[in-house]
């Protein structure tokens, strides 16, 4: 049992908190997700418990020892796995296993079978005397928690084990820990994924090294009962103006696109009659049951508006009607083909990262690729940016080849990269400067796009700071500044929103989806699938090859196992996968 | 003891693990073997390679006739490239202007010495930081004087058994009072390797945990201090003193270096050496927590440091005396006494337990400065 007594910690040069007085107990025999955007303060508190930090004030019980002070104590009884697993890449799955089996002194008779129970569950038999450099980011995973539970300890502390890893080895490693810990294990799980949350017993949820919440999820999601619905009967060109419109109405928390439908919930409990009456005449509203990121958005944006703090609440400052230009929305012809992959392949050596991969994004039409890790989406994304040649097959963007002139297709398309690839010692006016001379814009148009871009992504009061400096919510904003500058045709995202908090993602969709209302056609990678349900059309990649495409909801339904089964974007996926995997083997 | 017990296993896992890792990593047997041939051969045969065409400056104070035909002889030789000056303050300023690399100068007497039977004096000035330049040159100028000596012998008829067989070259060297030859500079040249690889191994060990992320997840155990600095020195420490070994050995069997000292004495001797080098790389890195950062730090305060300050290649005694006060706190200048004296003299025990426990008075230093140092925690 752990219990955080006011625990504070503030970094030396850091002005903010990471952990600002929390105050929590953490019971045995359950998981407890530490919940929360990247900067919330989950691996602080993390490595506070396991003594590998000292709180600046307060203190933290672990079994009835001092965190701090019983360090030794503490650590006898720990399992911990730190981000990057931990693992020594030049020595083996089974040299891995032995070395921290000594370590934590893991008497000599129990070590054989324990490692064959923890093989077993891994499914890293077979692959004992691999090089755990040349795992894949699953099986990595898998090792790094085995390195944890070797001695099955007490205490187990997992930080952000699904980061990078794609869903189908998310839910295996959610098995492995409910099956390999006991009633008297205390589990910390930290995540930023809040789907994963509500796999949690219980959920301690962070933002900006505040405790928002602490309890089951359900009982957050429990707050929102009543207040979150699905609209559907949209005509489909009319339910982005529709979403633009409501995420500005007053009375509304938070707007998602789900496929064809659009989710909202509100401030207030409303029955179902009064939403349609009030908001929605004509269309089709039955509630729906709330989600733990719904509670979450509703914590965040209450918070938000109690504080008053210059950072409140995004979600109500105006999205861009139009988006950048400024300009009323431009007409255009929706069937006109913008991006388009022909048999695009590209081989490294004997290796195939790519097969004959094809699809088309029009005017205005959100695209969205998708696979786990290494499955070929990266590679299939850098050619059509020009940034890859590939070996046969060709790409257009606007009509231009990109196998033929790469240079001038580039100059059509937007591009923000992963981690969005700025000047940190840069200003931000310096950033767009610079971005709007890389796109060939003239000093004049870079000077009224840069005024323009500064009032539009409210990054006025930080123009002379350095970008590094910015909160990220703010650098992917300067980011995604930065890659429109030139009113491009085609935008591509590449996972424009791993590591921001769902506020500030939501801003971004707004945004996204307000430049495809302009006619901007956009490709984008995401390993949210709520992100997915934005995009009118998906793809899934696999092993090299394109597995299945459609609009989200048509592939819900392709997964569909029986008539009453509702499956989500993620159980479709993984269905979809596993259905390719189980027929090539 | 049960304690103690499982303290002895998490040393013996660390150093296993890092012994496992260090023949994994090619770069590291690359440093620890591969290294110090190289420079061993380097500096065992770099620096007394011979030369072609050098150019030497020979000034001729003495005119006589028997005089100029032995340095015109010189001219025959493809080895030397003489030019001649008129007198030594001429042929002086063209060897401090680097026009040539030596000069030779025969005294005034030469020929009166020559007819006499005595062995005619010749100066050989040398450019002190060549320092094998002299021997070359002396050797070659006894090979033509013995050529001229024939030719002389068959134009005056006579036998050449009366006259003087060899020349007296009497060298001096300019800036530079030491001479040093193979036998001194191998030894010397061990105490470079050895501070290179104890300094390179060790810098990268920890830092690269810290970058790697496997750093947290080790403290996250029970180990302590103790087993992460000796777990760590150990496989280093063992791989330095195989490279010594290496080193001892080709000294003695490739370039016929003597070693009078006792083994012993070279292990002894080198082991607390490496104990210091080690545990400086050691230190470095667990401060520095990045690679490049560290292994830059190495280099500035370790490497170079005793590089220069060692003895071998700048002499000690030549340098002003700030700088050297400064010598007396780097190991390799006591080190180097030590090989010097373990190869070229014997075990003279007092020197060398001297000289062993300054090295391991610093080492000291170094190691309570990583008790200190090492973290159990992140901050």
């Amino acid at each position: 049992m752990i219990r955080f007594v006011e625990t504070r910690k503030v970094f030396p040069g850091s002005e903010s908190p990471a952990l600002d007085g929390i105050s929590a107990a953490v019971k045995p025999g359950r998981i407890t997700g530490l919940v929360g955007p990247d900067g919330a303060g989950k691996t602080t508190a993390l490595r506070l418990v396991a003594g590998l930090l000292t709180p600046t004030s307060g203190r933290i019980e672990v079994f009835g020892y001092d965190a701090t002070r019983q360090t030794r104590e503490v650590r006898a009884i720990l399992g911990y796995m730190p981000q990057k697993f931990g693992l020594y890449e030049d020595l083996t799955v089974m040299e891995n296993l032995n070395l921290y089996a000594k370590l934590r002194n893991l008497p000599r008779a129990q070590r054989r079978a324990q490692f064959d129970k923890l093989l077993e569950f891994t499914d890293l038999g077979r692959f004992q005397k691999r090089l755990a450099r040349r795992l894949s980011g699953g099986m990595k995973q898998k090792l790094g928690l085995a390195c944890a539970l070797v001695t099955t300890p007490k205490l187990l502390l997992l930080d952000e084990p699904g980061v990078g890893v794609d869903p189908l080895s998310r839910r295996e490693l959610w098995k492995m820990v409910r099956e390999l810990t006991t009633s008297e294990t205390v589990v910390l799980w930290s995540t930023s994924y809040l789907d994963e949350a509500e796999l949690c017993d219980e959920t301690l949820l962070f933002n900006n090294g505040k405790l928002l919440f602490a309890g089951a999820p359900s009982e957050l999601s429990k707050r929102m009962k009543g207040r979150v619905f699905r609209v559907r009967g949209y005509d489909p060109a009319r339910k982005r103006s529709e979403f633009a419109r409501l995420s500005q109405e007053r009375e509304v928390v938070d707007v998602l696109i789900q496929g064809d439908a659009l989710r909202v919930s509100f401030r207030s409990t409303l029955s179902s009659a009064e939403v349609m009456r009030r908001y929605f005449p004509g269309l089709a509203v039955e509630e729906a049951s709330p989600c733990f990121e719904d509670g979450f958005v509703d914590a965040l944006v209450a918070k938000a508006s109690e504080a008053k703090s210059p950072s409140a609440l995004p979600v109500a400052q105006a999205p861009p009607e139009s988006g950048s230009g400024g300009a009323a929305l431009r007409a255009f012809d929706s069937s006109e083909v913008v991006v388009e992959a022909r048999k695009m392949t590209k081989r490294f050596g004997s290796f195939t990262a790519a097969s004959e991969i094809e699809f088309s994004i029009r005017r205005g039409e959100i695209f969205g690729l998708l696979g786990p890790n290494g499955a070929g989406k990266s590679t299939s994304f850098k050619m059509l940016c020009g940034l890859l040649k590939p070996t046969s097959g060709d790409g257009f963007v606007a009509g231009v080849s990109l196998r033929k002139s790469s240079g001038e297709a580039r100059k059509r398309l937007g591009y923000m990269a992963q981690k969005f690839s700025l000047y940190g010692n840069l200003s931000v006016r310096q950033n767009l400067d610079f971005y709007g001379g890389v796109y060939g814009l003239s000093p004049r148009e870079r000077r009224d796009g840069i005024d323009r871009a500064l009032v539009e992504y409210d990054l006025t009061r930080y123009a002379d700071e350095r970008a590094e400096l910015l909160p990220l919510g703010y650098k992917q904003r300067l980011a995604l500044a930065s890659a429109t500058l030139h009113s491009p045709e085609a935008l591509f995202l590449d996972e424009p929103t791993s590591g921001v908090d769902p506020v500030a993602r939501r801003e971004f969709w707004r945004r996204v989806v307000a430049f495809a209302a302009q006619g901007v056609a956009i490709l984008v990678t995401t390993h949210f699938m709520d992100e997915a349900e934005y995009c009118d059309q998906i793809a899934l990649i696999l092993d090299g090859r394109k597995i299945a495409q459609g609009a989200p909801d048509a592939i819900k339904a392709s997964a569909k196992r029986c008539e009453t089964d509702s499956p989500t974007l993620e159980d479709a996926f993984i269905q979809l996968i596993e259905r390719e995997r189980s027929r090539t083997r | 003891m049960r304690g103690f017990g499982n303290k002895l296993e998490r040393l013996l896992a660390i150093i296993e693990k890092e012994w496992l890792q260090v023949f994994r990593d090619p770069s590291a047997l690359l440093v620890a073997f591969a290294l110090p041939l190289i420079m061993l051969f380097i500096f065992g045969y770099g620096l007394s390679l011979d030369a072609d065409h050098v150019k030497v400056g020979v000034a001729l104070e003495d005119r006589s006739p028997t005089a100029r035909a032995l340095w015109i002889a010189f001219d025959a030789t493809p080895y030397l490239s003489p030019i001649f000056y008129a007198d030594r303050g001429s042929a002086e300023r063209a060897l401090t202007d680097g026009e040539v690399r030596a000069i030779l100068v025969a005294s005034s007497d030469f020929s009166q010495q020559f007819e006499s039977g005595i062995a005619p004096t010749v100066q050989l000035i040398t450019d002190g930081s060549e320092t094998n330049l002299s021997l070359i040159i002396e050797a070659y100028a006894q090979g033509v004087y013995a050529r001229f000596l024939s030719n002389q012998g068959y134009e005056r008829g006579i036998s050449t058994s009366n006259l003087a067989s060899r020349i007296n070259v009497e060298t001096q060297m300019r800036y530079n009072v030491s001479r040093l030859t193979r036998n001194s500079i191998t030894p010397g040249s061990i105490v470079l390797i050895l501070a290179m690889i104890g300094s390179l191994l060790t810098t990268l060990v920890v830092a690269r945990e810290w970058e790697r992320g496997t750093m947290e997840a080790t403290l996250s155990t029970s180990v302590g201090k103790f087993e992460m600095i000796v777990g760590k020195l150990t496989p280093y420490f063992l791989l330095g003193l195989a490279a010594a070994c290496i080193c001892a050995l080709v000294s003695r069997y490739v370039f016929g270096v003597p070693f009078r000292g006792s083994i012993f004495a070279y292990v002894l001797t080198s082991s607390i050496f490496l104990i210091s080098a080690t545990s400086q790389g050691l230190l470095i890195s667990t401060v520095c927590r990045s690679q490049t950062l560290s292994s830059q730090i190495a280099l500035l305060s370790s490497f170079l440091p005793n590089y220069i300050f060692s003895g071998v290649l700048f002499e000690i005694d030549a340098m002003p005396a700030p700088i050297r006060a400064l010598t007396y706190a780097f190991p390799a200048r006591y080190y180097t006494v030590c090989l010097q004296t373990i190869f070229m003299a014997g075990d003279v025990w007092p020197l060398l337990l001297r000289m062993a426990s300054y090295i391991g008075l610093i080492a000291l230093v170094f190691i309570t400065a990583m008790i200190v140092k090492t973290p159990t925690r992140l901050e």
